[in-house]
């Protein structure tokens, strides 16, 4: 079972390129919730101004049934699988008040700070390194996942894998799904915290 | 009994699985932006055999009524899949449609700040406006039994709001295959209808709807605990101020009256409807009770001041001789709609 406490309500953002796999791991994470019994919601957001390609969608994990239909006024976490979506200051301001930001990126911690500031917890690493090791291709999606499960357990890792299989097993080889989800624990394992 | 699994849908993708379980004879899709259009994820079902519909996909509103009228004529089960605008071009043929008591089932999406409940002059067919995911899965389902009853034979039109629902993704419970075959049964109507209809017995059928709208919903959910209301009440009965919506702003709407009654101590009703063609003049009547003061949710005023839907309201409370005073209470248009619009909507309510 999830380790989310009864009656709570926890929305995460997620940020990056269109095409870099930003909305199949977020939907994969609510089915995983949903799994678990959750009640969930995934959406775009619509209102944010975003530049050619830039994808912002919102996951909202809850023990009871949501009924509002509008960005959370309240965000958890911001998962930027690019980096330089660090620089859109209307993309950031989304998740200016986030307890935690997880970043893809090459740099240090330290070296990061120097350019973006914020109130948040940020935690880095480089989930396209792993991704091109792993599956050879530069979808950070899965490492960034488990980077996410590490920082907040919204759901069990366990069940993530499970609707990763089913969700997948048509599309990739078993040699490529193992190698998936290898990168989604590499991911879990790079976050200390 | 419960028979569904719970699956993660959009709006669009519960409409595909829906069409996908009831396999319409003819498909006809007439849509403009190709942003989750519904029938797009309807083709994987048609390229994996899952589905063995005719898909006609058409350069206009008129040459897809067109088309499906034809398909309904002789006798298939006929499934359209709109933009609400396209329906709106397409008036002419809805009312051949209504005259000629073909049970067609249109799918008609539209933008959150342009719904058609505003502009659009019914023809005579239903309206169902969807609150959810979950309700356009629903619907459909239900949909196709009423309109083939022989009792109705009309067209539907079941709504749903492009961003908030059709790609706004959510808890959707599923019924297995099997379910939804013995649920919709086989095609249940005839052609013998070989003269238009007179309106009166147009007006007959549509007096039946609301009847048996309840009666294949609690079929439904009588073994699947799957529930379909035709609208929704909440909120204290006995409340002077009572709120009107139609579309799936109602769960944020649920959310600011419930701050309004905890900060403020305030007693509000509110009604979500949803089956609003016929217009349900009873349940109304009957919810509103001796509320003092009504606020209508609307979300632009129309250049001429009024919408078609605040007309027919006010035609039902004149009509029942339902006295309060209606308020139009119009969102803004252009942004996101947050709990506090509606609150300070609510609060000019006396």
């Amino acid at each position: 079972m999830s380790s989310i406490p009864a009656e709570t309500e926890t929305s995460i953002c997620l940020t990056g390129l269109t095409g870099t796999g930003v909305r199949t791991v977020a939907q994969a994470l609510v089915e995983a919730a949903l799994l678990e019994g959750r009640y969930i919601q995934l959406f775009d957001d619509n209102f944010v101004k975003k530049g050619e390609g830039e994808e912002v969608v919102y996951a909202r994990v809850s023990s009871s049934v949501l009924k509002q239909r509008n960005r959370p006024e309240k965000i958890e976490g911001g998962v930027f699988f690019e980096q330089s979506l660090l620089g859109s200051p209307e993309i950031t301001n989304r998740v200016n008040h986030a307890s935690w930001v997880l970043i893809n990126t090459k740099k240090s911690l330290r070296e990061l700070s120097k350019t973006f500031k914020s109130h948040s917890k940020i935690y880095v690493f480089n989930a396209s390194e792993i991704a091109r090791y792993f599956i050879e291709k530069d979808f950070p999606g899965l490492p960034m996942l488990g980077g996410l499960l590490k920082i907040n357990p919204l759901v069990e890792i366990s069940s993530l894998e499970k609707v990763i299989r089913e969700k997948f097993k048509d599309r990739w080889d078993k040699e490529l799904l193992e190698k998936n989800l290898i990168a989604l624990r590499m991911g879990y394992n790079e976050i200390n915290l | 009994m419960k028979q569904f699994k719970r699956l993660a849908l959009s709006g669009s993708l519960a409409y595909s699985e829906a069409l996908r379980q009831i396999t319409p004879s003819v498909l006809v899709s007439y849509h403009q932006s190709h942003r989750d259009n519904p029938v797009k994820f309807f083709t994987n079902f048609l390229e994996d055999g899952s589905a063995g519909t005719v898909l006609q996909i058409s350069d206009s509103p008129l040459s897809a009524l067109s088309f499906a009228i034809g398909a309904g004529r002789t006798g298939g089960r006929v499934a359209l899949s709109f933009e609400a605008e396209g329906l709106a071009q397409a008036q002419t043929l809805m009312r051949e449609a209504v005259k000629l008591r073909l049970p067609l089932v249109v799918n008609a999406t539209y933008a959150t700040d342009n719904p058609p409940y505003y502009h659009l002059v019914n023809q005579g067919f239903l309206e169902f406006y969807c609150t959810s995911a979950q309700e356009v899965y629903t619907a459909n389902l239900v949909a196709t039994r009423l309109v083939e009853d022989s009792a109705i034979r009309l067209p539907i039109v079941i709504y749903y709001d492009k961003y908030l629902i059709g790609s706004f993704v959510e808890n959707v419970n599923v019924l297995s295959d099997e379910s939804v075959v013995k649920f919709i049964g086989g095609i249940n109507y005839t052609t013998e209808f070989s003269s238009i209809s007179s309106f009166a017995s147009i007006w007959e059928a549509q007096s039946k709807v609301f009847e048996k709208f309840t009666v294949y919903s609690k079929a439904l959910s009588d073994f699947s605990a799957i529930v379909l209301s035709p609208f929704d009440y909440y909120g204290d009965p006995d409340a002077d101020c009572a709120v009107v919506l139609i579309g799936p702003l109602s769960g944020t709407l649920l959310s600011a009256v419930d701050e309004v009654v905890r900060e403020r101590a305030k007693k509000i009703k509110v009604i979500v409807l949803k089956l609003i063609h016929p217009f349900p003049d009873e349940p109304i009547k009957k919810f509103l009770g001796s509320a003092k003061s009504i606020g209508l949710i609307e979300s632009e005023l129309l250049p001429l001041g009024r919408s078609s839907f605040y007309n027919s309201f006010a035609g039902s409370l004149y009509r029942y001789e339902t006295s309060g005073n209606l308020k139009s209470l119009v969102l803004p248009i252009g942004r996101e709609i947050v709990i506090g619009d509606f609150v300070n909507l609510i609060s000019k309510l006396n």
